[in-house]
């Protein structure tokens, strides 16, 4: 191939060093920009992260490249703790599918997309605010847990012991039970939410220590070629 | 344009495995010693790059440059692409282990495709001819790619047609992108190092 610039590549006489070496500073600051700008947007990688969560009887789940980008159409299969395939459905064009518990157990959840990307999720007793695991308070067994709300019960059992209370008092009341309610609802979103900021963070660190790999592998292969060249 | 663990049946994942065996015993044996560093960039770029996705329709893309690793490194493109890919799967659990065989048959024929594309415009006399000749081998590395995948799929129990569209439809802007980033790339080496660029005149010069 009769490259214009040949002579300027290989003699270097016509083409000095600096404008080679210019081009290349370029190309390699366009590269760095690219890469900080997805950095910025959190748009590594192309795993597929599939989250779930349970309110009531409903199980919720999300299919979302990078956790961001909706896995769209993806097939959603769910298992019993046997193996057994208990149901199966697709995503809507949000990437998110719901449907009713259909048995009390341990449910996996999967995704596969309709080009092959698979996540997959468990929802497990303490997801599901089952009576027996340690965080499956129901509202109402929250509630009862505070001393005033004994009284307004006993109240409304109508004992003998009469308790009154102010209307600010029931303001006060209501509002805690509302607050301890939503935060035991929302605790799985949280830990959701924390799980794919740490997915984001930990990328960086990997990503140099891929390179740090390739660099060592062929730094190896590279001393292993010149000790055979050796005489 | 990874497969993911669990999707494909055994049958598949050892043929996946003795497939890339062969090839990659194949390739390591045209790699001199002279080429090792420039492997080491290109498989850095290689792993990089397939990080970076963008959104498309119901699906997201990411790139890939197989097309740009074949064109630079030329047969021993097959090893430098099936390393970055078990980085891949090792530290970002992109793709997988077990299916790493199929997954560098899915990335690494095409890379090889597109190295013979690129040779096939050697001796282009224009500048603009070898950014041709590297846009078609980037692209057709990528649609390669889809195809492969399509007819892998196909073994899961689905239709290749319709997987064949899709997977060509969602890769069409990748196909873009990609063909231009190796037109780009194969031009700048062409001007300023044409000797990097394998089965070329001014390589066999040197």
């Amino acid at each position: 191939m009769q490259h214009p610039g040949k002579e300027r590549g290989i003699q270097g006489d016509k083409a000095p060093a600096f404008a080679a070496g210019r081009h290349a500073a370029l190309l390699i600051c366009a590269l760095c920009l690219l890469c900080l700008a997805d950095f910025h947007h959190g748009a590594w990688a192309h795993s597929v992260y599939l989250h779930a969560y349970v309110a009531g009887e409903q199980c919720f789940v999300q299919g979302l490249f990078n956790g961001t980008e909706p896995a769209a159409d993806a097939r959603i299969e769910v298992f019993d703790d046997q193996g057994k395939r208990l149901l199966q459905g697709k995503t809507d064009g949000k990437g998110a599918f719901s449907f009713e518990i259909p048995k009390r157990t341990t449910l996996d959840i999967v995704l596969t997309t309709p080009l092959g990307h698979r996540g997959q999720t468990r929802i497990g007793q303490a997801e599901r605010g089952d009576p027996a695991a340690p965080s499956g308070k129901t509202a109402g067994d929250a509630a009862s847990d505070g001393g005033h709300f004994h009284g307004a019960e006993h109240h409304h059992q109508g004992q003998s012991a009469m308790v009154v209370i102010t209307p600010h008092e029931l303001e006060g009341l209501l509002d805690h039970a509302v607050d301890q309610s939503l935060d035991e609802k929302l605790a799985p979103l949280y830990g959701m939410m924390a799980r794919i900021e740490q997915r984001r963070e930990e990328k960086a660190p990997r990503l140099l220590s891929g390179i740090g790999y390739i660099l060592g592998i062929f730094g190896a292969a590279m001393y292993v070629a010149s000790r055979r060249k050796q005489p | 344009m990874h497969v993911s663990e669990g999707v494909l049946a055994f049958p598949a994942i050892a043929a996946g495995w003795t497939g890339t065996t062969a090839i990659a015993v194949a390739s390591l044996r045209a790699v001199e010693g002279k080429d090792l560093p420039k492997m080491a960039v290109l498989t850095a770029v290689f792993f990089v790059a397939s990080l970076i996705h963008i959104p498309f329709g119901p699906t997201s893309v990411h790139l890939t440059l197989n097309g740009l690793v074949g064109v630079v490194i030329g047969i021993g493109a097959y090893p430098a692409i099936l390393l970055g890919l078990a980085l891949q799967a090792v530290l970002f659990q992109h793709g997988g282990l077990t299916v790493l065989g199929i997954n560098g048959v899915l990335m690494g024929l095409p890379a090889l495709a597109a190295y013979g594309i690129f040779r096939l415009g050697d001796g282009a006399a224009h500048r603009n001819k070898t950014a041709l000749f590297g846009f078609l081998a980037g692209a057709a590395a990528t649609a390669l790619t889809g195809l492969l995948l399509a007819l892998l799929l196909t073994t899961t129990g689905k239709a290749f047609l319709p997987v064949a569209k899709l997977a060509l439809f969602a890769h069409l802007p990748l196909m873009v992108v990609e063909g231009l980033v190796t037109a780009a790339a194969v031009s700048f080496l062409a001007r300023v190092k044409p000797e990097m660029l394998p089965g070329t005149h001014a390589s066999r010069e040197v």
